[in-house]
């Protein structure tokens, strides 16, 4: 049993610093001034002092916790560059996921612990790394700092996305300097990723929540449904984007965690745009070192199934999350057997084809991310049965004013144009590249919308982000 | 590392002007999207400064109580009514010093339902909302921070409340900046604090009478934070030349507690010298049964002006420094008269509708049958309304405008005013060729600006004139 679960919480007066509040925005200004001010050599420092303040303010417990886990991590590290074999190897994956079991799947095991914020994230990313290490896709490092930044790396706690350990190293052993262009992009993502998490992810949920509790059914679930595809995918996109965009102001690159995952045609693309980082992950450390498609179609069929079933559980430990796993699974199998003989047809029928390939799929999509709401089949059927009475869509049966009802086109109308455009360009260097008053109006507009159809105050329980559970 | 400095300074110069534009933003909004119910435009220190005689703080008791311009008419004062739902003790304080900022009151009248264990009841925090509207500094901090932690950032700012309003605006020129970029708040309507509520069928008979225990009335101290408030209260008071008053307004679910409560206030103010009503003693004999709300705990309109008339009543000696204000006049005056509408068309006491006529403005029309008998309470009314003699033994017919008789005459006549026109018959008026229900010997009938005429049919018997009207009231 680690030393930190006995450790008890001592009262602290610094303010939590989640991810929506304003004193994450202060802290993270703070420590993008206050990294500048040292000499480049210094910034390591300033911020794994950074990484360990923005632990402590959820928490003592929670600080200690992730430090055990890290230079636990650390010593492994050592080992691993000391000898770097299957053994080491094995020994290094087991340590981490074994902690990671003991307290993702306590349940099981009849005890009770709070789990460690980012334990998720930083687990995998040691797990990145050790196999990095063996494959020699990166040399690693003794430095303590280095390794402890990158394991703690706060941008990335919250919900990652899980990076991996080169490209970071090679930005916090350079020069770091810094890029203006980049970090007021950076700057821009972060409140973009605030934006699209208060003004239309929580909107939406909302609304989502209203249509399917207000037991009309039809239309009326199936549009709650629906817009819950919407929910889980901008929730995870916000908080990517602030993870992202506060990582790049502090001068660091993170990959793109989505890239518009709902225009996928078949489930194969679709898990190529959705939580890339994660299913990068999992391609690169379980489903390539198991044998990948080079060991026959079965054992091709075999580990599909496995990693599918590994990442739903990796979600949750119900039995929901690995029937979901499991069905996009068979789902990605299937169209593998089912596609097989079209892979040679012209482009020009499967242009034709791609628009009822985008909806069939995210058809199936969404109906897979019932398994993701609701832990009990008995729910789902509920759903399924109220989606199968015959009831047109009525918005103000459902409670919504005209006004909620015309903001409501707004938003799905800019998500959908904004996921089309950023498929194609990066929107942030067009951007940039506007007029300055036309941008600055821009600013403006998007300040005045935050302030007025933002979902915060009395009225409202704002949502945490879904994907922090995981 | 002068390419550094630059991007640095580029990026913090441009972090400050994002800010800039979130807080201007904010500022432009926040007053759009604010509480529009009664705290909107009852901005207290846009009033005339050092014009307010008389201040009344206290709980919704004192703003569905207590009417400004019923006030005004009956003693020549000004009063503001700084309440609000639940409002605590501590914070009537924090609202004195903040009111002690524009105004120096030479009186306080300060309502002491939130001294009562039955406050606890109370599920309101509006003090917080009208905290926000019209405190600034300390004591809007102090009044926020009796707030428990989790509730007290959504009354740092209305907006924080009120942005959602965009769900269900209608009008959306209220975002214009000519309706929003205001220099100086100016007071909207001319309730000076009062919330006014119609009234409607009065309840059954409510009021029952107590037991109490004499010693429990002797041992029961006043709650700590609630002695510490009225000291507080007390020695601004005193130190600002303020004579303090205290009043209850009378209340329902009047247990054995509250009543012990209630009387260690009064025992904390005879100690000090303080003088009090204590209106649940007394509403039995003000017939107050009548006038409350379906919570019997706050009055209509009829009830404040039962409750206003006795304060003025009692009040009116104490000195003041009045200073006359032409535009407070017109303003208490004209609400004065529209309010008196809607009190005169509850009223049931012909004694009150008198008395309430004899203070108004708007067009009074008096219709009289001659009588062989009749009884001295309807000629001394009379007397008070037409502020002349009055001969019982002749018709009469007159209408009065602001107090002043325009025609009088003995037959039955018509006229014109303010734009429509009344025709008096023996057993009738017309308002603009349709009859307003004027009957009976005496009928008196009253419009303000251009509302219909409440008519009252009074009885000339002298039984009705000793216990009011049957059915309405509970003495039979």
């Amino acid at each position: 049993m680690i030393i930190g679960d006995f450790f008890f919480e001592i009262p602290q007066s610094f303010p939590v610093l989640e991810v929506l509040s304003p004193y994450y925005i202060t802290f993270v200004f703070a420590c993008f001034l206050l990294s500048r001010f040292f000499k480049a050599r210094f910034r390591p420092v300033v911020l794994l002092l950074a990484n360990l303040l923005f632990l402590y303010s959820f928490s003592l417990y929670h600080l200690v916790c992730m430090c055990e886990l890290a230079l636990i991590g650390y010593l492994l590290s050592l080992l691993m560059l000391q000898k770097s074999n299957r053994i080491t190897l094995a020994f290094s994956v087991f340590c981490c996921i074994l902690v990671l079991c003991l307290y993702k799947y306590q349940g099981y095991l009849n005890y009770s612990l709070t789990i460690p914020f980012g334990l998720s994230y930083v687990t995998f990313k040691l797990i990145s790394y050790y196999a990095d290490l063996y494959s020699g896709k990166t040399t690693g490092t003794r430095n303590l700092v280095y390794f402890l930044d990158y394991s703690l790396f706060f941008p990335v706690l919250t919900a990652g996305p899980i990076n991996r350990f080169q490209s970071f190293f090679d930005v916090i052993s350079g020069n770091q300097e810094i890029d203006y262009r980049n970090s007021k992009n950076g700057g821009f993502q972060l409140m973009l990723g605030i934006f699209e998490k208060r003004v239309f992810c929580d909107y939406l949920a909302d609304i989502s929540n209203r249509a399917i509790s207000s037991g009309i059914g039809g239309l009326n679930t199936l549009l709650g449904v629906v817009l819950y595809s919407f929910v889980i995918y901008l929730d995870f996109d916000a908080c990517s984007n602030i993870a992202i965009g506060t990582a790049r102001l502090l001068g660091f690159s993170l990959p793109k965690n989505f890239n518009s995952p709902y225009l996928s045609a078949t489930i194969k693309e679709f898990w190529t745009r959705w939580h890339i980082s994660l299913s990068s992950w999992f391609r690169d450390y379980v489903y390539i070192p198991l044998g990948g498609n080079r060991k026959g179609k079965a054992k091709k069929y075999i580990f599909i199934l496995l990693v599918f079933a590994l990442s739903g559980i990796w979600h949750g430990q119900t039995l929901n999350f690995l029937i979901w796993g499991v069905l996009h699974g068979i789902l990605r199998i299937f169209e593998d057997v089912i596609l097989a003989p079209f892979k040679k047809t012209n482009s020009l029928l499967k242009t034709i084809a791609k628009p009822f390939g985008i909806i069939l799929n995210f058809s199936f999509v969404t109906f897979l991310w019932l398994f993701f709401r609701y832990t009990s089949f008995e729910q789902i059927a509920n759903i399924l049965s109220s989606i199968a009475v015959p009831h047109h869509l009525s918005l103000s049966e459902v409670g919504l004013t005209m006004n909620e009802q015309y903001w409501l086109c707004v938003v799905l109308l800019s998500v959908f144009v904004t996921d089309v455009l950023r498929n194609r360009f990066d929107m942030l260097e067009c951007y940039a590249k506007l007029w300055m008053p036309i941008r600055w109006a821009g600013y403006l507009l998007l300040i005045v919308v935050f302030l007025v159809f933002g979902v915060y105050g009395g009225s409202f329980s704002a949502s945490d982000f879904i994907y922090q559970y995981f | 590392m002068r390419k550094e400095i630059k991007a640095l300074s580029q990026i913090v110069i441009k972090s400050c002007l994002i800010i800039g534009l979130l807080f201007g933003s904010y500022e432009y909004l926040n007053r759009v999207f604010i509480n529009r119910d009664v705290y909107h435009g009852e901005t207290f220190h846009s009033l005339p400064q050092n014009s307010m005689d008389v201040l009344v703080l206290g709980s919704s008791h004192a703003q569905y109580s207590f009417i400004p311009s019923f006030f005004y008419q009956e003693t020549g004062l000004y009063s503001f009514v700084l309440g609000s739902a639940c409002q605590p003790l501590e914070v009537s304080y924090e609202m004195l010093k903040e009111a002690l900022k524009t105004q120096k009151p030479s009186l306080l009248l300060l309502e002491v339902f939130t001294a009562m264990p039955l406050h606890q009841q109370c599920m309101g925090n509006s003090c917080y909302v009208l905290a926000e509207y019209q405190m600034t500094g300390e004591e809007k901090y102090n009044t926020i921070n009796y707030l428990p932690e989790e509730e007290r950032k959504e009354y740092l700012n209305d907006f924080i409340n009120y942005h959602n309003d965009w769900k269900t605006m209608t009008d959306f020129s209220v975002l214009l900046p000519k309706n929003v970029l205001y220099k100086d708040r100016v007071l909207k309507d001319n309730n000076f604090g009062y919330i006014f509520q119609a009234a409607v069928l009065p309840v059954e008979n409510w009021w029952y009478p107590l037991q109490h225990d004499e010693q429990e009335v002797q041992d029961t101290e006043l709650e700590k934070r609630d002695l510490e408030s009225l000291n507080k209260i007390y020695a601004l008071c005193k130190e600002n030349g303020i004579e303090l008053y205290l009043y209850k307004t009378p209340i329902d679910s009047y247990t054995e507690e509250n009543y012990y409560h209630l009387h260690a206030v009064w025992k904390w103010a005879e100690e000090n010298g303080i003088e009090y009503t204590d209106f649940c003693e007394e509403a039995e004999d003000l017939d107050y049964s009548l006038w409350i709300m379906g919570d019997s705990n706050h009055a209509y309109i009829n009830g404040a002006g039962l409750i206003t008339h006795v304060l003025a009543d009692r009040l009116k000696e104490y000195p003041t420094k009045h200073v006359s204000n032409s535009d407070l006049d017109q303003r208490y005056d004209s609400n004065g008269n529209g309010y008196t509408t809607e009190y005169l068309r509850y009223e049931f006491n012909p004694s009150r509708i008198l008395e309430r006529l004899s203070r108004a403005g708007g067009v009074i029309v008096v219709r009289y049958n001659a009588q062989r008998y009749t009884n001295e309470s309807v000629i001394n009314g009379m007397i008070k309304i037409l502020n002349k003699e009055f001969d019982e033994t002749q018709d009469y017919y007159a209408y009065l405008i602001d107090g002043r008789i325009i025609k009088e005459a003995n037959e039955p006549f018509a006229f014109e005013a303010n734009g429509h026109n009344y025709e008096l018959s023996e057993d009738d008026l017309q308002y603009d060729g349709e009859s307003t229900g004027n009957k009976g010997p005496l009928s008196l009938s009253y419009s303000f600006n251009d509302s219909f005429p409440v008519v009252h049919n009074i009885s000339l018997g002298e039984q009705s004139w000793e216990i009011g009207y049957d059915y309405y009231t509970k003495k039979q």
